[in-house]
């Protein structure tokens, strides 16, 4: 979840950053058109329709929330690190359930609330769109899951620390004895 | 163009050729007689970025029907189902970490507390198989969606298979944990 943070910071994808992609797909030799006419002048100064020589970094939208706000952005890298998130906890969940340890424990924790985290933010930005809701709302839902996020996350280190831990809580729990027949 | 009827001239007959300035001096008088609307250009400004929604709002254009005309197929179901349980889970979650923050008790004391209500082994297991359903759902689905993200299984007669075996993993996932 961090790592997505500081992907949305505005110095990873802000103008400069957007400037420095443009200038860095830019064509090195601009296609000598004849230089007579006012048309091509005007061609030449606004963009052209060159083939750029670096074309194999090409920003289009593929991050949904990155759409909803106007701008370009890859999401490219931050799906595999989802999809490996995802991968990790199958294993993670039964394990710490087993053998449970403040390690695994703090592990599971931030994984998973990583892993609601990007549900939720799906959720989010498939259903409160602006064409629906306007500009402001959805917006706020995305800070809401923010808010949750980082408010579980919180609880559940809380448990860890102060309390029993995860697993012995869930483990506590599934172990509540059947009441007893006089 | 005149050089180019001379050259036509000396390669055809005479009459032949006779008929075709005839047709040609026919359709010159009959275009003149037609008024010929002055075209105008327009240089080509391309349309503005605008997000796909925003526009058709803007333009007022109507939606189709989705969600209330198409059939419910075991595809759409299970994927929503899979985002649902996604949310319950999560609840348990957040229940258990904003819990943790506000209530004043630590976790034993509320498990004694559902202990005091002396529930039957019937109503345990059915509450523990309730609790646990959307959790072995989850993560057989989730299994069958990382399978999907290696770019395998995409085929429709392999979602609908991989969608039966991943319901009765989910069902066993469930019972054996309803029964921990």
């Amino acid at each position: 979840m961090a790592f997505s943070m500081m992907l949305r910071r505005p110095v990873c994808s802000g103008p400069i950053m957007q400037q420095v992609m443009r200038l860095a797909t830019q064509p090195a030799v601009k296609p000598n058109l004849t230089q007579n006419t006012i048309q091509s002048l005007k061609s030449t100064l606004l963009k052209t329709e060159t083939t750029p020589i670096m074309n194999s970094v090409r920003s289009f939208r593929t991050s949904a929330v990155r759409f909803a706000e106007g701008k370009s952005g890859d999401h490219s890298k931050l799906w595999v690190v989802e999809r490996v998130a995802s991968a990790a906890l199958l294993p993670l969940i039964p394990l710490a359930l087993i053998a449970p340890s403040k390690i695994l424990d703090s592990a599971l924790a931030i994984i998973m609330v990583a892993h609601s985290f990007w549900g939720l933010e799906a959720i989010a930005v498939d259903y409160v769109r602006a064409s629906i809701f306007g500009p402001v709302i959805p917006k706020i839902a995305i800070g809401l899951v923010y808010l949750v996020s980082i408010a579980t996350l919180g609880g559940l280190f809380y448990i860890i620390t102060h309390d029993v831990g995860l697993a012995n809580s869930i483990r506590q729990f599934w172990s509540i004895k059947a009441g007893q027949k006089a | 163009m005149a050089f180019y009827c001379c050259g036509r001239l000396g390669n055809t007959s005479l009459l032949g050729n006779l008929a075709k300035f005839r047709t040609a001096l026919g359709s010159a008088t009959y275009a003149q007689a037609a008024a010929v609307p002055k075209i105008t250009f327009k240089k080509f400004e391309p349309p503005k970025e605008e997000h796909h929604d925003i526009r058709n709002e803007r333009l007022n254009r109507p939606l189709s029907p989705h969600l209330t005309i198409y059939k419910f197929q075991i595809t759409s179901v299970l994927s929503i189902t899979h985002r649902t349980a996604g949310i319950i889970l999560t609840g348990y979650a957040t229940a258990l970490g904003l819990g943790a923050l506000v209530l004043p008790h630590d976790i034993s004391h509320y498990v004694t507390m559902i202990e005091g209500l002396n529930l039957s082994p019937a109503t345990i297991f059915l509450a523990k198989a309730l609790i646990a359903a959307p959790f072995g759902y989850h993560f057989a689905n989730g299994i069958r969606h990382l399978y999907w993200d290696t770019a395998k299984g995409l085929t429709i007669k392999e979602v609908y298979s991989t969608g039966y075996a991943m319901l009765g993993a989910a069902v066993a996932i469930t019972l054996f944990l309803a029964a921990l």
